[in-house]
């Protein structure tokens, strides 16, 4: 008994840091029910989970590509490109020409994502260059092949998103529950896993201990990139149309949801389920301003003010800040 | 290892070096600093590709490209700067790239955490696998990279200052370990500046000194005394010592400073015109002592007076503006702008102080003054510092500071990876600004050179002043254990 209980609160030590943080999102939640009847509905939480799909995967995918001291900010380009691809490339929606549709836009992102991690694993570009650069590239595309918001998505394929199982959780949101547990399992189980960690905590000594750092990279960047087309198909679904500028926003906010979460640019540390208590932590603020009627460009503004918390928290509270010793 | 030679751009840092290591000794490798040993190591491990020479593995030519290439020969090597990812449990670490993996190609946790244990507990280390490398001790992380070597069978085993952060008792434990993998028939090769482990714990020793062997010794044929005459090759040359000079005023006074780290309580004078010695081993607060004054970290509390008036520097822009130099110990890293030119390098303080706009001509002419002054060996003055000699570089920061002017000067291991006739030009700068009434405080590891350049040699321990020598009563005796509290006594030239 005496041992089961050590080792519990040994479980419970190493990982006060997210434990805390699903408090935090617990409070959110129950405020949220206090202050504001109207997220108390059934309805409101199918909403909320709808919310949470396109900004899920997006926020996953950059978690892997932080995780290793990286940033991908051609995520929201990607999106907008498969918003476009879906809208205009599905025809009446009959299966032949969806699957199709859905091998160009995955073919699509694993090309973004492997230039990207080429650039930056081989030939030792930074991350934000090189990502803002591909990322003008992409959008310049959807724009070209779309350049005003139309199209259409097909209803069966809109279909495999909004319907909701037991008449409660919308099929989009089961993805991202799959995704997120494959995920967690990958990043902690695997040897890729481990070596994103360690490629983060220490890029140098990673290679001197043998690791194959540059393929790791490759493999964060096209993860990352799928994992934004993924978003970019919830979105379309939710537009029922694509839409070539509407992916920007989700750059920031995929950053801003890793962040949150307590993942830091330093690599190496948070996770999964970090970014997952980030990414609920955003969309709850965001739809409690939507209820409490705040105007949707003081939203973005307090959007950036929860991203300057959250890096100064994470910075102090590591002790990062402090001088360099001999 | 035979006939091993390198050169780096303007430092020859290995010439012609050969040693051997048998299986079931432990060779010590000692020299002064920058005699080669790390250089040595390093292409011994992969890191560094020599320009000449081989390296013969159980009779068997090997030609390292990396460090892994040496790994999977046999060889591990444990650095000052370990090779954990403080991320990373310590299991995660001891099997990182070598993880037994299940036909999923998921890790086998379970296999990991009972190898780990395993060995371990035959180190006799109280680790648990899981813990974080980061939440580790310095000396229970050097413990694991033990652990991995063994754990990969490791056939040579290097190791580079490994007791320079431990305690008494953790030495103890790893003199054990370095018992038993002798025992065991590994060969191993142990870099110490301390003489009484290098007498302990070896069975050969070789010497390096100014990146050449000077000989390989049976650790029972040679005495203390022997061993420092072959790396220092002869006595310390009474030429470079400095004169005794006239010093003038009190310049800088620190009272009671309390500054960043653990400096605390310190006390100290600087007349005008004296070279003030720092002694401290590494983590003593010498180097923080020197970045307080100069406002890198602000002093906690106590007051500080420059030419008699209250001094409190704030920031290093404020300490500049009275006239507070300071060339700091890594001075590629802290001090150059190595892809800008001389010209560039130089200039950059006198600007600050000009407030004025930039001209370049004006800068050109004085600055080629100082740079013919100073001896800087260079195309001219549009080099970039990159492609200078440590030597030369080193000058270039010391070009800066007169350009722009100074009263104090504070520098940080003067001479650090400095050949030998270089260094002694810089001691004769040193004394040339000391003429000019310029206080100087050098903090150097180097004992030899602390005793021969300074006036006076303060020491710090643990933070405080642990001891005050004039010039005559210093010698490498009292300094030492000054230097090492009363806790340790450690001789050598450390």
């Amino acid at each position: 008994m005496e041992h089961i209980n050590r080792k519990a609160l040994d479980v419970f030590r190493q990982n006060r840091e997210i434990i805390s943080l699903y408090f935090v999102v617990l409070a959110i939640v129950i405020l949220g029910m206090v202050f504001f009847p109207a997220f108390r509905g059934r309805q409101n939480l199918i909403n909320l989970m709808n919310q949470i799909v396109p900004i899920g995967f997006v926020a996953l995918g950059q978690t892997y590509v932080i995780l290793t001291t990286g940033i991908d900010l051609s995520v929201g380009s990607v999106m907008s490109l498969t918003t476009v691809l879906a809208a205009t490339r599905m025809n009446g929606g009959d299966f032949q020409s969806v699957i199709i549709t859905l091998l160009l836009v995955f073919a699509a992102a694993i090309v973004v994502g492997g230039f990207n991690g080429l650039m930056i694993a081989r030939l030792r570009l930074e991350p934000l260059i090189v990502t803002l650069a591909t990322g003008s590239i992409v959008g310049g595309i959807a724009l070209f092949l779309l350049p005003h918001p139309g199209g259409y998505v097909p209803y069966p394929f809109t279909q495999l998103w909004s319907q909701t199982v037991f008449n409660f959780v919308p099929m989009g949101f089961l993805y991202l529950l799959i995704i997120i547990a494959l995920s967690y399992f990958l990043l902690r189980n695997t040897r890729f896993g481990r070596w994103v960690y360690a490629t983060g905590g220490n890029e140098r000594k990673a290679r001197n201990t043998g690791l194959k750092v540059d393929l790791v990279k490759v493999k964060v960047y096209i993860t990352c990139s799928l994992f934004a087309s993924f978003s970019g198909l919830a979105l379309a679904s939710r537009m029922h149309s694509g839409d070539p500028l509407s992916g920007n926003p989700f750059t920031l906010f995929s950053v801003a949801a890793v962040l949150v979460g307590g993942t830091t640019f330093s690599g190496g540390r948070g996770g999964i389920l970090n970014t997952v208590a980030g990414i609920f932590i955003l969309s709850l603020l965001r739809i409690f301003l939507n209820i409490a009627g705040v105007s949707p460009y003081f939203q973005n503004l307090l959007t950036g003010l929860i991203i300057i918390a959250a890096v100064l928290y994470s910075s102090y509270s590591k002790g990062s800040l402090k001088g360099g010793v001999s | 290892m035979e006939n091993i030679g390198k050169t780096f751009p303007g430092v020859k840092a290995l010439d012609d070096v050969g040693i051997e290591l048998y299986g079931g000794e432990v060779l010590g490798l000692v020299g002064e600093n920058g005699a080669g040993k790390s250089t040595l190591m390093n292409v011994l491990n992969g890191i560094v590709q020599p320009d000449e020479g081989k390296i013969y593995v159980d009779g068997e030519e090997k030609e390292f490209s990396s460090l892994i290439e040496a790994q999977n020969s046999g060889i591990a090597y444990i650095q000052q700067e370990l090779n954990l990812i403080d991320e990373l449990s310590v299991q995660e670490n001891l099997f990182l790239g070598k993880e037994p993996l299940t036909p999923f190609r998921t890790i086998k946790f379970r296999e990991l955490f009972k190898k780990t244990q395993e060995v371990l507990k035959s180190l006799g280390l109280n680790i648990s696998p899981r813990e974080k490398a980061g939440n580790l001790s310095l000396a229970k992380k050097q413990m694991v990279e033990i652990a991995k070597a063994l754990l990969f069978d490791a056939k040579i085993i290097v190791m580079d200052e490994p007791t320079s952060s431990l305690t008494d008792e953790e030495i103890n434990v790893l003199y054990k370990l370095i018992c038993r993998m002798r025992e065991e028939g590994k060969g191993i090769i142990y870099i110490s500046h301390r003489m009484e482990e290098i007498f302990s714990f070896t069975d050969r020793i070789s010497v390096l000194r100014n990146g050449a062997c000077v000989g390989s010794k049976s650790t029972k044929e040679i005495d203390h005394d022997g061993l420092v005459r072959m790396m220092a090759g002869r006595d310390v040359e009474e030429r470079f010592f400095k004169e005794e000079t006239q010093t003038g005023p009190v310049l800088l006074e620190l009272d009671s400073i309390h500054g960043q780290g653990k400096v605390e309580d310190v006390s100290i004078q600087l007349r005008k015109g004296e070279i003030l010695g720092i002694g401290g081993l590494m983590g003593s607060g010498r180097t923080e002592l020197l970045e307080t004054i100069f406002g890198i970290f602000p002093p906690r509390e106590g007051r500080l007076t420059l030419d008699g008036k209250p001094f409190k520097p704030t920031s290093p822009y404020q300490a500049m503006d009275q006239g507070i130099a300071y060339i700091p110990e890594d001075r590629e890293s802290k001090g150059l702008f190595l892809d800008f030119s001389i010209l560039a390098n130089v200039s950059l303080t006198r600007m600050e102080k000009d407030k004025s706009l930039y001209n370049e001509a004006n800068h050109r002419i004085s600055i080629d003054r100082v740079s013919e002054k100073l001896g800087i060996v260079a195309p001219g003055l549009d080099s970039r510092v990159e492609n200078l000699s440590g030597g030369n570089r080193q000058k270039v920061i010391l070009a800066r500071w007169i350009h722009a002017g100074m009263k104090v000067l504070l520098v940080n291991e003067p001479t650090r990876g400095i050949d030998v006739g270089t260094k002694t030009e810089i001691y004769k700068l040193l004394y040339d600004l000391n003429k000019q009434g310029v206080g100087i405080i050098v903090v150097s590891s180097e004992l030899t050179e602390l005793l021969m350049i300074s006036d006076r040699i303060v020491t710090l321990y643990e933070g405080q002043l642990s001891g005050e020598f004039s010039r005559k009563e210093a010698n490498k005796e009292v300094v030492l254990q000054a230097m090492t509290g009363k806790k340790e006594m450690v001789t050598g030239t450390g």
